[in-house]
Parts: C-alpha cells; structure tokens; sequence
C-alpha cells in the first residue's frame, strides 16, 4: 500500500511563520523585560511594593548637674483612621464606638469627622499615652492605626522653660538648649522599607528592611534643680510683689563659670505651651543671655579695678566729692541722691556709689585704659555660653563714630553701655576668683551618638591680678558688711556686692539690681538679682539686695557652707 | 506452538516494562509530595517564625514604652514638687527663720542621688571568668593547652 505523504501547504507554513514570528516577539520582549531592563524593572516593583517609612530616633533627656531629669521623653502613639476602611457603617460605628472612649471622642462625631478627610488617613488623636495606644493596637478596631512616636516629659513641670527650651511636631528643637544642642538629643532617625498592600498598608508578615534608629543622647546640664526651683519661686513672688515687669536672677560659681542657676521673667510655661499663639513669641527667648540693660552702679567695681589694677588708687585712696563732676561739653554729673560728701575714699565711693567717685576714676584712667578694662572683661563680645541668641555687650568706644568725652563719664558708672546679665555676672566672678574671667558655660556633660564629651571650665583671660581680685572683694565686702542695715547683708556669713540702679533719660521706672557673692572667704556662688521697673521703690539697694539677702544663706547651707558662729545675728 | 511461543515474547518485556515504570511513578510522586510538604513545612515555618518575631517586637515595644513610663513615674516621683507635697502632707513646714545651732558632728558629705538606672552613671561589673552559662565540657575544652 502506498503511503501519502503530507507535504506542508504555504498556508500551514505561513501561519507557523506568524507563531513563530509571534513567539520570536514574546521572547525578545522577555528578555528585553527580564535581561536588558532587568534593573530598571526590578526598582519599579519595588516601588510599587515596597513603602519607605521614617523612624524617628528616641530623643534624649535633659539633666540637671545630678543628673535628675528635667526633661526625658515616654513612649507615645497617634491613632490614625483610615476613612476608606469606615465607608460601611455597621464596621464604622463598631470602630469608633471601641475606639472613641480610649480617645475621649463621641463615636459619631468621630466617624463624621474621619469622613471628612479627603485624602490620606485621618489623624484621630496625637500624642496618647501609651497605656492607651497599646490597648488600641490589642483591640485594634478595623481601619484603626496606632503609630507609635514620643512626647516630652517635664518631671520638674514648668522649671527652667525658657532654658531648657521645646520641640516641635516633628520633633525638632525650637528653643533652648532643645533647639541649641538638637544633633545630640534627636539622635539619628533610620529609614525603614516595609512590603505593602495593594492599599499601602503593611503586609503582615511580609519583607522589612532597614537599620534600627540611633536614640539621641542625654545633655547633662550644670544647672542645680534645687537652686533653680529656689531662685525661680523667689523670682516669682518677688515680680509680683514689687509690681514688676520683669526680672532676672543667675547664680554662678565664680571659680568655674558653671551656671548653677537661671532664670528671667516673663515666660512661657511649659505645660501650656500653645505655638499657634503668636503672642507668645515675646516669651520664649531667655533674656538672661540675648537682652542687654545698663548696669547702673554695678560697673563701678569694674572701674575702680582698672584703677586699683594699674596702681592708680588704693582703697583708702581719696578724692573730693563736690557733689558734681566736670564733664566736657555737658552738664555738671551729680550723685543719684545729690549728696555731697567731701574727701572720700575709695571704699566709702562704692559705699555710697558716687557718681561723681566714678567720673574722677573714669577720668583719672582715660578712654584707652577704661576701655581696654571694659574689653578684658568680655562686655564686647558675647560670652559663648552655648546658647542661642548669646549677645555681645553695647560698648562704644572713644575709637567709634559718635563717642563723645561724656560718654567715659557715664560708662564709668554704668550708663550708656549695655550688657546682658550674664556678662555682668561673669564679670564679678572675675572680680572675685582671683582675677580670671571664667567662660560661662551652662552644658555640662553630653552623650550623644557622637560619643560622649565633657566640657571642662574654660579661662578666657585674665582680667586683673590676683591682688586686685583680694582688694575688690574686701572693698565689696565693706559695700554690704561695712553698712549698717544693709539689706544684703547675711546673718552668719561674710558677703560682697555691688548694687544698681539703671535710669532711663525717656522714662521714670528703672532697672534695680544687686550682684554680690558668698562667703568673702572663698567664694562659692556670684548671685546677679535684677527686677525690672519694680513699682514700689526703684531703687537696686531696697528691691534687689534684700532678695540676694533672702536667697544666699539657703544656698550656703545647700552648697555645705558652715556659717561662722560668730557672725550670727544675736549670738552671744 | 511457534505463534504462542512469539506471542509470548512479545508480551513479556511490555510486562517487565509495566512492571518498571510503576515503582518510578510511586517514587517520582514520592518525590513530588515530598517537596511539596517540604515547600509547605517551611513556608509554614516562616509563617511561624515570622508571626513569632512580629510578637517579640510587639512585646519590645511595650517593654520599651513600659520602662519609659517607668523612668517618667520615677522622675516624677523624686520630683521636687512631688516631695515638697509629701512634705506638706507630713506636716513639714518651710522654715521661717534659719538658726544655726553648733554640733561637734562632722558636715554630711553629699550624696550621690538615687537615679533610675538609665541615667546613672554606668558601673564596671567585675569580670568572672566562669560565668553561670559554662558548662562541664566548656570547662573541659578549657584544659585543652590550645585552647
């Protein structure tokens, strides 16, 4: 039997052309897809699948010189809705009937209000305590999201806040040492890719990659929260009694330039902090360190040792006080009370704070050497404290545009030149430490991710010798102990100081201050007291010394300083 | 005789080959079942482990969040506020006025501050070499002179 044989027609081979041709084409596209654009492909579906996600670093906590808290941080969570996930309502009112009490909203008022967001998940509540944010994540009501993340915790309430500053939503310093030191506190926030749905949400047990955060570390500061909580009630009962506007009170060691306390008045509290309200922005900056005033009187211990330091005068050097001072090309200066004491000394010139005493030793040392002092004293620069806002010192000098010969005149007793408060307090330091102005710095200690470092009393120059520094705080002594009825005197310690009264050419009120420390005989503490435009009195030896007079035996006995027997008032 | 004789060897080897080929099959479905169990053991593993993971995250993240909360009773507790209330709440009163009265007692030296352990400072533990973990052949690899 013959067999046929099946010779392919031009139809059958035509259409395996077009397979061929077809799968030839597919093929291609296949490697093209999974070969030449393998990388490009590949990113794109793992972009698709893959949501990026910022965790936020645990910010570190602020200390005090002992190292108690004053600001740390607890775990928090924000609770998020997903409206799509509430479109039906038996599993909307459900949700927000579990959910609502947790939060402390009305379930209806929540489903009506996560409706009502237009795009994204709706933000039902921020910053819940994480008793309630992990109870909502055990629940976990549908289209509900507890998201963890942190809020600031103030163990002290409201201590220190213009110091201590704050952050902001995101977590940002804004203020303070919180905005000063932010790199070290905030740590290092990581970048976490996770697998997501076709609705962006977390696969549950799909791919996570990423590095876990790096916590911010903790700033250490050399403020004492016992002296701090003392100084700031005391500033407070003090604002209010005298009708003031405003005051300020540092505490120093002189020997070290560490900032053991400070605080300034009007400002903000921390548990009330609302950064909607604009008019709380006069509130936050600490006017400690950025606002500058005359000294008034105060700056006549700086004058009169640049006198003593260059062997000009002695303390019992004297001059005439006619109760009026020749000045060039201006009116006769007279003394605050216009009294008229005749030959006086040294001592009895800061005794009394002459005016006239200061023009004669401003005069006897001349622009050059006066302002020569006035910069080995730091006033020109700002003090490098470490915080924001640090201000330089309003100086004008016989080498600028504008200066005039009266202008020495009243720089020697401290009006027409400005400094801040800091500045003043470091001066007297260097005035009682032997001589050394001491940089004031007010960060101790900080452990960052950075490592650790630890900052040390820096010495910024010698200001005068150390003969200077033993005959100023004698002659600072006799100021306040050689005064009968002083209101800065000590029942039990030997103390110095120096008070101000700033007046103002355009304005009846004034700035009353005293600066002065304790014990003469080793200097433990230089306390500047500052009230501004105290109603009752203005002046710096009736407001301000009694308040430094109140404060300085508490802190002597906080800072183990045994008070001399002798010295107590009514000891036999 | 010869056509049954032929028929014979044919049909032999197609039984022989029947007979192969079974066992094979049974194998090669063996085989198959066993990846595919295998596929299933592990994929259901990973779910486990993964499960298992998410659970230990979850449980340190609340052992994170309970030691902050801790650490902030802790602050709040040694707060200065806090004692000054308690304070109160004894019947201590600030004093009105200081009076200094001599004692032949020396001057307290200053304490260090009882601090939650996260913000104390970080004390060396004095090392033991033969920690609770080692075991009996730890201690034997020990006597190896290389070791």
């Amino acid at each position: 039997m013959a067999r046929r044989t099946h010779r392919p027609t031009w139809r059958l081979l035509l259409l395996i052309l077009a397979l061929l041709v077809g799968a030839g084409g597919v093929v291609a596209r296949l490697v093209q897809v999974q070969i030449i654009d393998h990388d490009y492909y590949a990113a794109q579906a793992e972009e698709e699948h893959l949501r990026r996600t910022v965790v936020r670093a645990p910010r570190g906590a602020i200390l005090d010189r002992n190292g108690y808290p004053l600001v740390t941080t607890v775990a928090a969570f924000d609770v998020y809705i997903d409206p799509r996930s509430w479109s039906d309502d038996a599993a909307a009112l459900q949700s927000a009937a579990e959910l609502g009490p947790l939060i402390g909203r009305q379930p209806t008022e929540l489903i009506g209000a996560a409706r009502g967001q237009e795009q994204g998940d709706y933000l039902a509540a921020r910053s819940v305590s994480a008793v309630v944010g992990l109870q909502i994540m055990e629940l976990a009501p549908p289209g509900v999201k507890a998201v963890e993340t942190s809020r600031r915790f103030y163990p002290e309430g409201d201590l220190a806040s213009t110091l201590l500053g704050f952050i902001g939503r995101d977590q940002a310093g804004l203020a303070g040492v919180e905005a000063d030191f932010d790199r070290e506190l905030g740590g290092i926030a990581s970048e976490v890719y996770f697998e997501r749905d076709a609705l962006g949400n977390p696969i549950p047990f799909g791919r996570r990659l990423g590095n876990e955060p790096v916590a911010g570390g903790d700033v250490r500061l050399t403020i004492d929260r016992y002296l701090q909580r003392l100084v700031e009630g005391k500033l407070d009962a003090e604002v209010q009694r005298h009708g003031a506007i405003g005051g300020t009170i540092i505490v120093m060691d002189p020997k070290t330039g560490e900032v053991l306390a400070m605080a300034s008045r009007p400002s903000f509290r921390l548990s009330q902090l609302n950064l909607e309200d604009a008019g709380q922005l006069e509130l936050y900056r600490n006017r400690a360190v950025t606002d500058v005033y005359s000294p008034g009187s105060v700056m006549k211990t700086v004058t009169m040792a640049a006198a003593v330091d260059l062997g000009l005068v002695a303390p019992g050097s004297t001059y005439v006080d006619d109760g009026a001072a020749e000045v060039e090309g201006t009116a006769p200066i007279r003394n605050w009370d216009l009294s008229v004491h005749g030959t006086t000394t040294m001592v009895e010139l800061l005794q009394y704070s002459l005016n006239t005493g200061a023009v004669w030793l401003g005069q006897l040392l001349g622009p050059d050497r006066f302002y020569q002092y006035v910069e080995r004293f730091g006033f020109s620069e700002p003090t490098h404290v470490g915080l924001g806002g640090d201000s330089a010192g309003l100086v004008r000098t016989h080498r600028d545009e504008g200066w005039y010969p009266v202008d020495l005149a009243t720089n020697s007793f401290g009006q027409g030149i400005s400094v801040t408060s800091l500045h003043m307090v470091s001066a007297l330091s260097a005035l009682v430490n032997g001589g050394l102005l001491m940089r004031p710095y007010i960060v101790k200690e900080v452990a960052g991710p950075d490592g650790h470092r630890v900052f040390e009393p820096v010495v910024v120059r010698r200001a005068v010798s150390e003969e200077t520094s033993r005959t100023l705080v004698q002659m600072m002594n006799a100021v306040v102990d050689g005064m009968p009825g002083h209101l800065a005197q000590v029942s039990g310690y030997r103390v110095g100081g120096k008070t101000g009264t700033t007046t103002f050419p355009d304005r009846p009120d004034t700035i009353a201050s005293f600066v002065g420390f304790a014990p003469v005989e080793d200097p433990r503490f230089v306390m500047l007291v500052r009230l501004d435009s105290p109603q009752d009195s203005p002046l710096g030896g009736v407001v301000a010394a009694p308040i430094f007079s109140d404060l300085a035996p508490k802190i002597l006995t906080y800072l183990g300083v045994q008070p001399d027997i002798a010295l107590v008032e009514g000891n036999p | 005789m010869a056509v049954l004789n032929r028929t014979l060897s044919r049909t032999q080897p197609k039984a022989t080959a029947a007979l192969r080929l079974g066992p094979v099959l049974l194998a090669a479905g063996l085989v198959i079942l066993a990846i595919a169990l295998l596929q299933l053991v592990q994929t259901s593993e990973a779910t486990t482990t993964s499960f298992a993971i998410q659970q230990r995250q979850q449980e340190k993240l609340e052992l994170e969040a309970s030691v902050h909360q801790l650490e902030a009773e802790v602050a709040a507790l040694s707060s200065l506020s806090r004692i000054e209330q308690e304070a109160r709440r004894l019947g201590l009163e600030p004093p009105q006025a200081q009076e200094s009265v001599v004692v032949n007692v020396a001057w307290p030296e200053a304490d260090r501050q009882r601090l939650p352990t996260r913000y104390a400072p970080l004390e060396e533990e004095p090392i033991d070499v033969k920690r609770e973990g080692s075991s009996w052949w730890q201690d034997l690899l020990k006597l190896l002179p290389f070791y």
